[in-house]
């Protein structure tokens, strides 16, 4: 379990990078799919079977189908060199360094992890082995139509009126149009 | 049947709620309400709270004596800090709820309020007939009514507070009604203006007596409840009791500045200048505002603080000095006005500084007492003014009426009644309270019988003006083609006047005492609850005399006026050539609007003109211009950061980001 | 699992959501821009689950959920708003967009 997290680990970090670093904007979003499809071998390795296909399904399928339609769409072959120089770009990875030791060392820090795997404190009442029994998609799912209703019609209700906004603002000035 | 909690709490919503409710709908109408509408809603909602003040009368009247007084909650307000902390009142504790006290004393008040204001939106219906403005009338008076009921039935300083301002407000918009006419405008502000200096008298009683009144313990109570700070104002068991025990300097304090609120809405000397110009309001304006209920107030105030006023000796007699040197200084304008509305308005300012002088000689029913009746045969006088003045198409002036008794077959009876009453002629109703209210004065006290003496000769120059301009507007030839031409007014207006005249007739009666079935009598008994019986009895010899003292120089005065202006075999100028400066100080009015006018509003102007002149573009522009500058030449310095490239401002605020976490995580490690 | 994976998993997302923040600030092309923040919400749903696979609770999951519920409404949004403003004639370019500069 531990080598499939190195190696999905790896690819997700290195796809993470490449999205950053890749000078074709089509390359980018390439790293980004191979950083997502990592991330769904993970949510796996997490014992969340329904959100690893959820990545794959919406992420990978949808929205990177989106993307490479709009690079398509507006500059397949757009090229951009980074100055390795620039006082932006250093300032930027210097944060995100810092960022990063501070966040972990943090973590490391204030969250003790005993060696049953179990964290100090309140513990919920899912365990791994609970949600397998009763299937992950039937335990998720009575969440969010209990606990969770209202964030749940809230985000179907954000999904509408983003397709709606989407419609709009696809139409252009259809005012303009229209006159 | 008894007067229940719920029962009074409905009555008292409904009293209040109905004028309320009426304001509401007319103000919010505005034009497209239609005046047919207006005409029954303005009168109707006043007549309408009359009849349930009446009903709670009524119930008070079905209950024992002592147990007549019931307060009640209405709504809760406010409810701030934590009013007792381990039984030690908190700093900030404050609650303030809408409370009413249903009791004699308001309930004489709200009957007063609501039913002669109730005739007065009748007559307004006739005498507003043909004004633009008619709606913004009815919904400004029933403004006032709503304001004056929330005066007087608080049972909370807060809303006391808040029912003075209304009144004083409502009072404003309804003097400078016609605000078309910059005198009527200038009169608004006036009065306005004093009522302010009031309001800021009572708001300073209110808060020394919030923060320094203290309960049997010793203990502060901050509280704002009027019963509470009655209950604890006299003396009691702790030396810190109430506010410093009788006769200290805080107690004395709190009284005076109570009465600098009492005589600006009183229109006591100092504050009284704005009573006259307040004539330039509609008459119906003058007849319920400042004759039956605003003016009244501080005769109300005085009596409801009575508490105050028994601790506060100084306080109490300074309350009696200015009431009756009022009461006599406008005796002597009133002989020498020539408006008529002006005539009638100083004898309300002499009235009122009678009954003030009796509430602070400790006479509270009697001062209570010729308050109702005062409201009954003045407003009486004023509409009656009114039909005149209406008739003669707004000739106020004496010297341009005459002759009206024979074309106003109605309103002359009517006046006359009134005049009869406030002069103190016997059996009309006037003459019960003033001599009642002047008995009390010699008999209570050792310094009053000299202010008797002043007070019963105010009873000659009263009866004296007032039979002045029975005589000169309707007497004698009409010297104007108005008055040749005047025609009694129409129904709706003469009805109330008769009614009032039936009142200002019979009313004195209610203090008498029929058969002796009781040691009081009845209007006495009524607010004893309320007010207790301070009269000492003096002896009958010496009441009877100064009751036939009082009448006769009464009907000395009016004897005079007849042989004057009704025989004319005084000549009427006899005065102002033999005693010129005598006249000129009458027809001055005292030159306390010249002296204010040196003493306050010129250097005032002066000082707002050079203000202007120096302070104003130096030091205000000057530090505006500064601001501008400072910033201007640092937004100057700052520009070079604004490059509008969003992804620096990103990276700033990235770093900041990690930098704060590194903090955060340094503090934690 | 292994206990010291809780680590991992937080470093790995910990550091995707900085690769991510640079991708933002230093890439000129809002496509580019638009999917490191993409990463960002990735590396932040990766934090969600493994606290909430540790903490033997599902509220993680049904977070990440709505994470990529809100994600996939802020991608058409997004996208839409690109095209709309670079369909006319501008350069795929974000520091052509400095008009708060004015």
């Amino acid at each position: 379990m531990t080598a499939i997290f190195g190696v999905a680990a790896g690819i997700a970090f290195l796809g993470a990078l490449g999205v950053v670093v890749a000078r074709r904007t089509l390359y980018s979003a390439l790293a980004l799919i191979v950083n997502m499809l990592a991330l769904a071998v993970l949510f796996l390795l997490l014992d969340a079977q329904f959100l690893a296909a959820v990545q794959v399904i919406v992420y990978t399928g949808a929205v990177m189908v989106l993307f490479v339609f709009i690079i398509a769409l507006l500059s397949p072959g757009a090229q951009e060199r980074l100055n390795p120089l620039e006082l932006r770009l250093i300032v930027g990875v210097c944060a995100a360094l810092l960022f990063t030791v501070v966040v972990v060392r943090l973590t490391l820090n204030g969250i003790t992890v005993t060696p049953s795997g179990h964290f100090h404190g309140t513990i919920g009442p899912f365990a791994p082995s609970l949600v397998d029994r009763h299937g992950q998609v039937e335990v998720l799912g009575e969440q969010l139509f209990t606990t969770f209703l209202l964030p749940f019609e809230v985000t179907s209700l954000l999904l509408l009126v983003a397709a709606v906004g989407a419609v709009h603002l696809a139409r252009g000035h259809g005012r303009r149009a229209s006159q | 049947m008894t007067i229940g909690s719920t029962f009074a709490t409905v009555g008292a919503a409904v009293v209040l709620g109905l004028p309320l409710a009426g304001f509401l709908v007319i103000s919010l109408g505005g034009r497209r309400l239609p005046r047919a509408v207006v005409r029954w809603l303005g009168p109707g909602v006043v007549l309408a709270a009359f009849a349930c003040v009446l009903v709670l009368l009524a119930a008070t009247l079905l209950r024992p004596a002592a147990d007549r007084s019931v307060t009640v909650m209405l709504w809760q307000w406010l409810q701030l800090g934590v009013p007792k902390v381990h039984g030690v009142p908190g700093a900030l504790g404050f609650n303030a709820d809408f409370s009413v006290t249903i009791d004699p004393l308001a309930l004489v008040m709200a009957a007063i309020i609501t039913g002669v204001g109730g005739l007065i939106h009748v007559y307004s219906v006739g005498y507003m007939a043909e004004d633009q403005g008619f709606n913004r009338f009815f919904a400004y008076m029933n403004l006032f009514v709503t304001s004056m009921l929330v005066l007087v039935l608080s049972a909370n300083l807060v809303f006391l507070v808040i029912g003075w301002s209304m009144v004083a407000f409502a009072s404003y918009a309804l003097i400078a009604f016609w605000y078309e006419r910059p005198t009527a405008v200038a009169a608004g502000r006036k009065a306005y203006i004093t009522q302010v200096i009031g309001d800021l008298g009572l708001v300073l009683a209110a808060f020394l007596i919030f923060v320094s009144l203290r309960g049997p313990t010793g203990a502060l109570l901050h509280t704002v409840s009027l019963p509470t700070i009655f209950a604890n104002v006299g003396p009691g068991p702790h030396f810190h009791n109430g506010l410093g025990g009788s006769g200290s300097g805080l107690v004395t304090l709190v009284g005076v500045l109570l009465f600098l609120g009492a005589a600006a809405k009183s229109a006591q000397w100092p504050l009284h200048t704005w009573l006259p110009d307040a004539m330039e309001g509609p008459t119906p304006v003058s007849a319920l505002i400042h004759a039956a209920t605003m003016v009244t107030a501080g005769v109300y105030l005085v009596v409801r603080f009575h508490p105050v006023f028994q601790q506060a000796p100084i306080a109490a007699g300074l309350v009696a000095v200015v009431g009756i040197g009022t009461a006599w200084m406008a005796g002597v304008i009133g002989c020498t006005q020539h408006d008529i509305k002006r005539v009638i308005a100083y004898s309300t300012m002499s009235q009122i500084g009678l009954m003030i002088f009796a509430a602070g000689i400790g006479a509270y029913s009697a001062a209570i007492f010729h308050l109702f009746t005062h409201a009954f045969f003045k407003a009486l006088l004023f509409l009656a003014a009114g039909n005149v003045i209406h008739a003669v198409h707004d000739e106020q002036d004496l010297r341009q009426l005459g002759g009206l008794r024979r074309r106003m077959r109605l309103t002359y009876p009517a006046f006359l009644i009134g005049a009869l009453a406030l002069s103190g002629i016997p059996i009309f109703a006037g003459w019960f309270s003033k001599e009642e209210l002047l008995g009390s004065g010699l008999v209570l006290g050792p310094v009053t019988p000299w202010l008797w003496v002043i007070g019963v000769s105010i009873n000659a120059l009263t009866s004296f003006y007032i039979f002045r301009v029975v005589w000169t507007a309707f007497h004698g030839a009409p010297r104007s083609e108005p008055a040749e031409a005047a025609r009694e007014a129409p129904k709706v207006m003469t009805i109330p006047v008769l009614i009032l005249a039936g009142l200002a007739t019979v009313a004195g009666f209610l203090e008498v005492n029929f058969a002796g079935w009781h040691p009081l009598n009845l209007f006495q008994a009524f607010l004893q609850p309320v007010v207790g019986v301070v009269r000492a009895h003096a002896a009958a010899g010496a009441d009877a005399a100064a009751l036939v003292a009082g009448t006769l120089l009464s009907v000395f005065g009016l004897g005079v006026a007849w042989l004057v202006y009704g025989r004319r075999l005084i000549p009427a100028d006899l005065v102002s050539r033999r005693l010129p400066w005598l006249y000129q100080l009458s027809f001055r009015k005292f030159y306390w609007d010249e002296t204010y006018e040196v003493v306050f509003a010129r250097p005032v102007l002066r000082l707002a003109e050079g203000l202007t002149r120096v302070v104003e573009p130096n030091v205000f522009d000057g530090v505006v211009r500064g601001v501008r500058d400072a910033i201007g030449a640092l937004a100057q310095d700052f520009r070079s950061f604004q490059t509008g490239y969003f992804r620096e401002y990103a990276t700033v605020f990235f770093a900041f980001a990690a930098l704060a976490l590194l903090f955060l995580g340094l503090r934690i490690a | 699992m292994n206990p010291h994976l809780f680590t991992g998993f937080i470093g790995l997302s910990v550091a995707m959501l900085s690769i991510g923040a640079v991708g933002v600030l230093v890439r000129r092309n809002p496509l580019v821009v638009f999917m490191s923040i993409e990463l960002m919400l990735n590396a932040a749903n990766l934090a969600l689950v493994t606290y909430g696979r540790f903490t033997h609770t599902m509220d993680g999951q049904v977070f990440a959920l709505v994470v990529i519920a809100v994600a996939a409404s802020e991608v058409v949004v997004g996208l839409a708003l690109i095209t709309g403003v670079f369909r006319r004639g501008r350069r795929l370019d974000l520091d052509d967009l400095s008009e708060l500069r004015e």
